[in-house]
């Protein structure tokens, strides 16, 4: 039987932002990239793009410096 | 007061002003039962990464990159997984290391004169008769320049405290001084050919230090550049807590942060500088883990 896939939802308060680009860095599926929109203190923020890969493993949200992304597993 | 029964409100002078009460109430019920749908729809989501729950929904006042930030944020989530945000008292050090934990977390805290944070603490802890749990915050200009006596004696007494020490090899906040901890050859405002051990001196080791002390029951050093570490970090943070939970003794952790204005590099490179040469200075590694102090000789009487 084919293992149910884990949804996982990764949300960006991108007003917290300060485009450090660690989270970028650090995902292993390169799900995240940098948007060019800017936030109202004049930072690009990350972008979530790639949903099917992403595994939930957390691992933006635990680095990101300014608490700006949380990872959510949907049960 | 309170007006529930919709017939004394009728026949009341104060009916108006009852009525607003009494819409208050329903607006209030209204209001909980929302909440109480928005925690039941919270219970159909887990979260794996975010903002610990000791922590308010706040900016961060820190600078773009500054890995101070990814700290503070392990500490608040060590005291959310022990359970001790209402018997935890934080003392910050002056500079930007204590600025995140005072500008959005939930315990009690406090700051200290420059570098007297383990003095502070143990006034509290003592005040307390050891029931509250206090812990520190210290940058290397706080902690290994001003207050290296305060922390070593704070030692000496037996105190059973926990230090979390930011190790960014400069003082962020006053703009990017030398502080003891930084490189030989590294360049700061006031070592502009680089740190040089003839003017300068040598880096400072501090968790090995510290390890060499009797009262001091766990020292490590860690960082938080990849996921691996940042684990490894949030392990040590917990034993260094731990320690003093159990009354064992002192527990230090000594964190590497980059921050990249002292370095006047973009976030990652500064992320990339500390790689490559803060680790070679400063080994990552637990450099003392007992559960009871020793003693080494004792007079018999
Ligand atoms: C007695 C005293 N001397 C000097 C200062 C100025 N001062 C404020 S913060 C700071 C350096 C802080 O550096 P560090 O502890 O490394 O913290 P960081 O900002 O790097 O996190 C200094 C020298 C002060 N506030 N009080
Ligand atoms: S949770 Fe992991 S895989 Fe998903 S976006 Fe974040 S770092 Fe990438
Ligand atoms: S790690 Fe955080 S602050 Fe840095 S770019 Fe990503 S979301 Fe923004
Ligand atoms: S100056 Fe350095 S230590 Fe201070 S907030 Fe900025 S990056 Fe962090």
């Amino acid at each position: 039987m084919e293992k149910k896939k884990k949804v996982i939802e990764v949300e960006i308060n991108k007003e917290f932002c300060k485009a450090c680009s660690y989270c970028v860095d650090s995902c292993p599926k390169e799900c995240l990239v940098m948007g060019e929109e800017l936030n109202s203190t004049g930072y690009n923020f990350p972008v979530f793009v790639n949903q099917d890969d992403c595994t939930g493993c957390g691992a933006c949200g635990f680095l990101c410096p300014d608490i700006a992304i949380e990872v959510y597993e949907v049960l | 007061m309170r007006c529930t029964n919709e017939e004394v409100i009728s026949a009341s002078p104060l009916r108006v002003f009852c009525i607003l009460l009494l819409e208050e109430d329903v607006l209030q019920r209204e209001v909980s039962k929302g909440r109480k749908m928005e925690d039941n729809n919270k219970d159909l989501r887990r979260l794996i990464s975010g903002r610990p729950k000791c922590f308010m929904i706040a900016g961060s006042p820190l600078c773009a990159g500054c890995q101070h930030g990814t700290i503070s944020r392990i500490i608040g989530e060590v005291i959310d997984d022990l359970g001790i945000v209402g018997k935890t008292i934080a003392v910050g050090g002056v500079g930007c290391h204590s600025m995140l934990v005072m500008s959005a977390s939930k315990f009690d805290l406090t700051t200290a004169l420059h570098g007297r944070a383990p003095a502070l603490g143990t006034g509290i802890k003592r005040g307390t008769d050891g029931k509250a749990i206090v812990f520190t915050l210290q940058g290397d200009g706080d902690l290994a320049a001003i207050g290296m006596g305060d922390l070593i004696n704070a030692t000496v007494r037996g105190e059973k405290l926990t230090t979390i020490f930011f190790n960014n090899a400069g003082y962020g906040t006053t703009g990017g001084q030398m502080a003891p901890t930084t490189l030989i050859g590294q360049t700061t405002t006031t070592t502009p050919s680089g740190r040089s051990p003839d003017t300068g001196g040598f880096p400072i080791h501090v968790a090995e230090l510290m390890a060499g002390l009797a009262g001091v029951a766990y020292s490590a050093r860690c960082a938080v550049n990849t996921i691996a570490q940042y684990k490894r970090t949030k392990k040590a943070v917990r034993t260094a807590f731990q320690k003093q939970i159990d009354n064992i003794g002192y527990g230090f952790v000594e964190i590497l942060s980059a921050c990249p204005p002292l370095l006047k590099m973009r976030p990652t490179d500064a992320r990339k500088w500390f790689e490559k040469h803060m680790f070679a200075e400063y080994p990552l590694g637990e450099f003392k883990n007992v559960d009871e102090t020793k003693i080494q000789y004792q007079v018999e009487t």
